[in-house]
Order: structure tokens, then sequence, then C-alpha cells
């Protein structure tokens, strides 16, 4: 075992310099080390998200830059800015959920409406969020997370209250359909519908673990 | 009940963790286990298999809620491997789905990782000891009984469950204690993994120094500790009081068999500059501080504090994340009233059958600053430091001032400098 003579201390594994005062040491060290060198564990998703991030500062202040030099009447690399923005932030929140899958989709559902509703109030409200993006991706969110927990076979903890979430968001179309904002009701129709009959299934043979999932979740 | 209806609320401490730990402060702490022989993977992830039968609730998994985190059996399998992390590296991660704790070996040693929303120091060392006993009774079936293992638990698994703090809260007035202020705090250059240095000593060469000043271990110890924290604080500081947090294992004083947490935080503190501010003197002004700080009524009004804050309408109703934000603001705060932590797991207690076998245990905790976890098995005292710094320098004084006074110790270190 090596020894300190400074500290008094016999240095038990392998040391150059003694771990207390940094100084030499006698004797002869053992055969093991007392722990495992670690290499440095590069933190990949962080990587990632670096890149992504000066991908999209570096093109918004191209798409700028072009803007100035080559005038065009209009500003539209702002546009080019938000776009860029909202890519950013969509990639982003899919890397960091990206281990809890139907976590993903839910969160997904809401952020591509809410930038969808974003868009069309900044280009002069058409309406196309309200008609089409948002029941569609509604549906299109229940539907995925029906077919991935039936896949996987998941028990109905790991799934049931996100279904519950997105068939919930899904009935939001119906206040559209009162107010007579849409002209075109067809996809809101069909999401209001698959989320009633989603919530009515659930309720009539689920209710149980339903109440027991809600009750966890929004325990105080 | 089937079991995926037996989730659980987590207790008052564990509350805590989920909202504060991140990369740097992971809320992890090791217990491990030296033997006198090589580990081997196989018979030790039969061993690991055996006794999560016994510890069912350490495959729970964190999972979030609106208002609060929530404990739930998973399917996931935990296996054991050498050591590959820094010691009391992250275990909770917000998006993933990961088990809370973690067994690990290298050579001789057999580590066990736990993330503290998931048990204490109590309920860990028990799973580590039947964890040891189970693995000894399949390598040395001679002379190490298989039922050994089962004899140190003798909790039925509902009560290992319990939250004690709930079951003991009573509304006690508030008694405005004096906090210390300015209190010192310890500097240094941060890294990126803990620096662990363990000192192995001889138990009954320091118990009979400590008794000599009429002190119990943790007292002595601790006043060592604050003499070594003096060496190193620039003059013009020296006024500051050192103030040393010391978690008390509430199970002594509350009868429970939980196995998930149920401790304590008492503070002691020490200022120089009145009177002669020898080792003689600190030890008779920190033993005052444990008696008047261990009592039953004076602990039983810090569970009161606990659960106030839980119980607190305002707070339950805030949505999670919001309430993460406002605890890790909380938990900074109070950081900021100590100096140092010094956590006393006492004696490990392992079958006399087994001890032979085993050459020490050790544990260490994950901190901000720097912390001591003291454990005794057998006859050697295991003093382990944690810490954020690169420094050294309070270690070396702690085990220099025992070395002089004829307690030379045993240094294990991951210490990269070298």
């Amino acid at each position: 075992m090596l020894y300190c003579k400074p500290c008094k201390a016999k240095i038990a594994g392998v040391h150059e310099h003694c771990p207390l005062c940094g100084g030499n040491l006698s004797g002869e060290p053992e055969k093991e080390r007392s722990y495992p060198i670690i290499a440095p564990n590069p933190n990949r998703i962080k990587r990632i998200i670096q890149i992504l991030s000066i991908s999209a500062i570096a093109g918004a202040i191209i798409c700028v830059a072009i803007n100035v030099l080559v005038p065009a009447g209009i500003w539209w690399s702002l546009f080019a800015v938000l776009g860029l923005a909202c890519g950013w932030l969509w990639a982003v929140v899919g890397i960091l959920k990206k281990a809890k899958l139907l976590n993903n989709i839910v969160w997904q559902c809401v952020l591509i409406s809410a930038l969808a509703f974003l868009w069309d109030a900044v280009t002069g409200w058409h309406g196309w969020s309200a008609e089409f993006v948002f029941p569609c991706v509604c549906t299109g969110a229940m539907l995925a997370v029906i077919i991935l927990a039936t896949v996987f076979r998941m028990p109905d903890k790991e799934y049931l209250i996100l279904l519950i979430v997105c068939a919930v968001i899904g009935i939001i179309p119906l206040i559209f359909l009162f107010t007579g904002i849409l002209t075109v009701i067809l996809p809101s129709v069909i999401c209001v519908a698959v989320s009633l009959i989603i919530i009515s299934i659930q309720l009539i043979f689920n209710w149980k673990a339903l109440y027991r999932e809600v009750s966890k979740k929004l325990h105080l | 009940m089937n079991q995926s209806s037996r989730w659980l609320k987590l207790d008052n401490a564990g509350k805590i963790f989920p909202a504060t730990s991140s990369k740097h402060e992971t809320g992890v702490f090791r217990f491990s286990c030296e033997l006198n022989e090589p580990v081997q993977e196989s018979v030790l992830q039969t061993a690991l298999e055996k006794t999560l039968v016994k510890f069912p609730h350490f495959l729970y998994i964190l999972r979030n809620g609106l208002f609060w985190y929530y404990l739930e059996p998973s399917e996931l399998k935990p296996t054991c491997h050498e050591e590959n992390t820094g010691v009391c590296s992250q275990l909770f991660y917000r998006n993933q789905r990961h088990l809370l704790f973690d067994v690990s070996y290298y050579h001789n040693r057999i580590n066990l990782e736990t993330y503290h929303a998931l048990a204490d120091g109590t309920g860990v060392m028990l799973f580590l000891k039947y964890l040891v006993c189970s693995y000894l009774s399949i390598v040395h079936p001679d002379t190490v009984r298989a039922d050994l293992a089962d004899e140190i638990t003798p909790v039925s698994i509902s009560s290992s469950t319990e939250d004690s703090f709930k079951k003991y809260y009573k509304k006690v007035a508030k008694k405005k204690g004096k906090k210390p202020r300015g209190v010192y705090h310890l500097t240094g250059t941060r890294t990126e993994r803990y620096t662990v240095i363990e000192g192995l000593l001889p138990c009954s060469k320091v118990l009979a120094l400590a008794k000599s000043y009429h002190a119990t271990l943790t007292v002595f110890l601790c006043a060592v500790l604050i003499l070594s924290i003096h060496q190193e604080m620039l003059l013009y500081k020296e006024k500051k009081p050192i103030v040393i947090t010391v978690p008390v294992n509430l199970r002594q004083y509350f009868t429970s068999d939980t196995l998930r947490n149920f401790f304590g935080n008492i503070r002691v503190s020490y200022q120089f500059g009145h009177g002669p501010d020898d080792l003689q003197q600190i030890i008779r002004s920190l033993s005052e501080s444990f008696s008047r700080e261990l009592t039953e009524e004076h602990l039983s009004g810090i569970i009161s504090g606990y659960m106030a804050v839980e119980r607190n309408p305002a707070v339950k109703v805030i949505p999670l994340s919001v309430k993460n934000f406002f605890l890790k603001i909380a938990r900074r705060s109070s950081d900021t009233g100590e100096t140092i932590v010094v956590s006393n797991i006492g004696k490990t207690g392992l079958p006399q059958q087994i001890l032979p076998y085993v050459h020490h245990m050790s544990v260490f905790a994950s901190t901000t600053k720097l912390q001591a976890c003291i454990c005794t098995c057998g006859d050697t005292l295991s003093v382990g430091f944690s810490s954020s710094f690169e420094e050294t320098d309070i270690q070396r004084n702690f085990f220099r001032i025992l070395a002089d006074m004829g307690i030379e110790p045993v240094i294990q270190s991951n210490s990269a400098a070298d």
C-alpha cells in the first residue's frame, strides 16, 4: 500500500500523488484501482440541440442578410425567421420528449395546433388552422395513441390518461362549430364525434381504471 | 388490490428531491460494501432478484401528476453491472423512465445507489444487507445459511411503505428558533463529478478518544471537522458561524417500520472568537446544541414544520412545474444556512456470520458543497467525504488532525488528480 508521510495516511489503490495533499507517495501501489476511470460521457441530446440551435440562428441571420442585400419590396425574411423558430421549437420538444412516445404525441398535438393558429393569425386569418389543422391533428393524435397502445400492448396506466387528454382537446372544435366561424365543417365534426365516442367507450368499459388514473394524476 | 393500482404518494421528505435534483445535485446516495473477495456478476444478479422479492417498492418509478409526483410500480428489470459512472451520479431524469436505484460492482465492492425520493439511509441499508447476505449465502453455502438474510428484515411489506411523516404529524405552534446569520460557506473550483475521499479508521480507537473528551462519536467528529474548516477560513471571515446540518433518523424517536424517508435535519453551529476555541470547547458547545435539538418535542416540531408546507392548500393547488420552481428556490435558500452536512449512519449491524467476508462498508451522498457520511462496520469506521469541489484541504486537515492524535487512516479516493 502507498503511504503519504506528511498526512500519515496509507493510500489504497493506484495513485501518483496523495489524494489529500497532492504530495509524493512512498511504497508500492496496489494492483487494482479503488475506483474505475470514467470516460467523459458526451451528452448527445445536448449536442444535437446545440447543432439545431446554431443552424436555426445562422439560417435566420442569413435570410435577413439576403433580404437586406437583395431588395424584394417585402420583408419575406421575417416569415423565414418565424418558420425557423417554429421548426426549432417543434424539433427540440420532440427530442426532449423522445423517450416517452405517447407523451410526445400529445405535446406535438398541442404544439402543432398552437403554431398553426399563430401562422394563420400572422398571415391574416383565413381560418385554415381551425378548419383543417386543429381537428386533423387531434384526430390523428387520438388514433396514434390507440394504435401504439394496441401494438405495444401497453397497460392502461401507460396510455389511458393521455388518450383522455387528447379526446378532451378534441372536443374543443365543438366551440368553433357553435360560434360559426368555420366554413368547412367536415374535419371538425369527425374530430368531435371520434372524441365523444372514445370518452364514452372509456367511461362505459373502463371507468374504474379511468377513475384510478385521474385520481392519481390529480391527487393533492 | 392488483399490482397496477398500488401507487404511492411521495412522502414529505421525498417531495423535495424530484423538484430540486439535477445533474450537479443528483439527490442520489451510495451505500457500498467491500468484500474480501472479487464480486461475481451472475451471483450478484441472482441475489439482487431474490432481494427485490422482499423489497418490491424499490421497483417503483417516479411519474408526474398535475400537482405532485407519485410512485408507481414498473415492469423494468434491474441488471447489475460493473461500475461505470461517477459516484452518486444522476438516476432520475424527468423525461425518461428509469428505475430509481442501481446496483453495480467493482473488483471487491458492491455498490447500491438510490434516489432519495425512494428511501432513506435506513431503508437502503436494510436492502444492501439483505443483498450482501443473499450473495454470500450463494457463494459460501457452507458457512452462511440461506435464511440468514430473512432474519434481517422482519418488516411486513405494507408497513415498509408507510408515510411516517403523516403518521406522526400533529400541529405544533412554530417556535422561532434563532438562526445564525451570515453563515460561512465553502468555495472552490467545481468539478464535473463528485470527488470522494474515504478514510477508514479503527473504530475502537476513535471511540476511546471521543470518550476521553466525554463526547459521542458524532459530536467528536463534527468538532474535528469544525477545526479543519477553521484552518481554511480567511481571517476576515473567521467570525462567521460554521453550521453543520445533521440528518436525524426519526425512527429512533418515533416507532416506525417504514423503508421510505423518515428523517429530519437539525442544525448545530459554532462561532470562533469566543474563548480558547480548542477541541474541548467546541465539543462542549456542540454537545449542548445536540442535546437541545434532539428532544422528542423539538423533532416533533420539525415534522410539523415540514408537513405544514405540504398541507398548505395554496401550495397543493399550484401545478407541478410551477411548484418545482418554487421548491428549487426554497431549497437554495435553505442551503445558504449551512456550511456542511454530516450524516452518521451508525452501526451497520451485519450478522456475525458474514463479518469475516466483509472488509468494510461505506456511504456517500450527493451534495452541493461538501458532505461527510459516517458508518461503522465491525471495527472499521468509514468517514466518506463527497465534494463538488476540486480542493481537498478540509478533508486533508480532518484526517491530519486525527493522525496527529494517533489515528492513522487508510484513504480510498476516486480523485482524478493522477
